[in-house]
């Protein structure tokens, strides 16, 4: 599924549930969605690195098994832009259904 | 993580990024891909499958670097680059006013080369991005490397003989030179200029044909290219052969069509800013 624009979203609100890397972001919101928000995962990095340059995440590194990881956690700018994606996305989502709703009533 | 398909992808993934980015990007994308490898070899890959299906995960190296090449700085290095094509003109007459003093030259012969290796890099960097440009760091490391060996003399020769070398001056050749120094650091200026001024046509050459046409200027820009380049070539041929009037003819001919084609590229830069998608 096409899932141009809501990357950032999504990425803000798996990071709202703690620090993460790249690799595990990618399998959250894979998994999260039964795999039906499929995308390349490479495409994920110049997000976050977009994310990071607004202030809504930060990264840090941390040694995981020996290696060191770049993870990232969400910043206050960035829980209060996700606060307001997420309204706007529901507004967006609700007005569609019922849209959807009238057509298959009328 | 020594497999070559994907160090081939992730060569082409860091293109365009300066030195410390690109190490950081690598740093993390080998990172992700060792972990997809692991975890397609628990779920019971072989290495080779399980790295074909991590590259795959990953996707298309051209457009994950024109992303992150977006995320890092894109409408800041166009207006710097913008900035330094406008200087180049009042740069340039502000360098003729002060050319009869000695402090004139020392100081504003490398700020005046200075706008040139910028507006080269950012012009490199803007043609690797686009859709028909192209992968033109050979041409900017012959400019670049130009303008050094031409600078680097230039300077010493100053400090160590308090004025101009044989390349700047207009009364000797080089032959003329009066010590093995002065003819060694005039060489390498004459070397400097030569590069360079082949660096800028085959440059100009090689943007001329792309499919690209940056808003329809890339190509008067091009042959403006080529035209100065043009120019400190036939400077250097009249340093050799002692010819003031084919010198000052050629200075001419590359100071104008380089300040006409900064002028261009600054208006193709704060075009291609415009573009950029804003980050905030």
């Amino acid at each position: 599924m096409n899932m141009k624009g809501s990357l950032p979203l999504l990425i803000l609100h798996v990071l709202a549930q703690g620090a993460n890397h790249g690799y595990r972001i990618a399998g959250h919101i894979k998994e999260q969605s039964s795999g039906v928000l499929d995308f390349k995962e490479g495409t994920l990095y110049p997000t976050l690195h977009a994310l990071e340059q607004q202030g809504l995440i930060e990264s840090f590194k941390e040694m995981e098994n020996g290696r060191e990881r770049r993870y990232y956690r969400l910043t206050q700018r960035g829980a209060a832009a996700l606060a307001a994606e997420r309204g706007e996305w529901e507004q967006f989502a609700g007005a569609v259904n019922a849209v959807l709703k009238g057509a298959q009533n009328a | 993580m020594s497999d070559p398909a994907f160090e081939r992808w992730l060569r082409r993934a860091v293109r365009g990024l300066d030195a410390p980015t690109a190490a950081a990007v690598r740093a993390e994308l080998t990172d992700h891909y060792a972990a997809a490898i692991a975890d397609g070899q628990q779920a019971g890959l072989s290495r080779e499958a399980a790295g074909q299906a991590a590259l795959h995960a990953l996707g298309d190296s051209a457009t994950i670097a024109a992303g992150f090449r977006q995320a890092h700085g894109a409408r800041r290095r166009y207006l710097l680059a913008a900035v330094a094509g406008m200087l180049y003109p009042p740069l340039y007459l502000l360098l003729m006013q002060f050319h009869a003093r000695s402090a004139g030259l020392m100081v504003f012969n490398p700020a005046l080369f200075l706008p040139l290796i910028y507006i080269v890099y950012a012009a490199r960097v803007l043609l690797a991005e686009r859709p028909h440009g192209a992968n033109l760091v050979r041409y900017e490391q012959l400019i670049h490397t130009g303008i050094v060996a031409m600078c680097v003399p230039r300077l010493v020769g100053w400090l160590l003989y308090h004025q101009p070398i044989i390349a700047e001056a207009y009364t000797r050749t080089l032959g003329e030179a009066r010590s093995l120094n002065e003819f060694l650091l005039n060489g390498m200026a004459l070397i400097g200029l030569l590069l360079a001024g082949a660096g800028c046509v085959a440059l100009g050459e090689r943007t001329l044909h792309l499919r690209e046409g940056l808003y329809g200027l890339l190509k008067p820009a091009s042959g403006l290219l080529m035209l100065a380049g043009g120019g400190l070539l036939l400077y250097c041929l009249g340093t050799f052969s002692g010819s003031l009037p084919l010198r000052e003819s050629a200075e001419a001919l590359a100071v104008l069509a380089c300040m006409s084609a900064g002028v261009l590229w600054a208006l193709i830069f704060l075009r291609a800013r415009d573009e950029a998608p804003r980050l905030a």
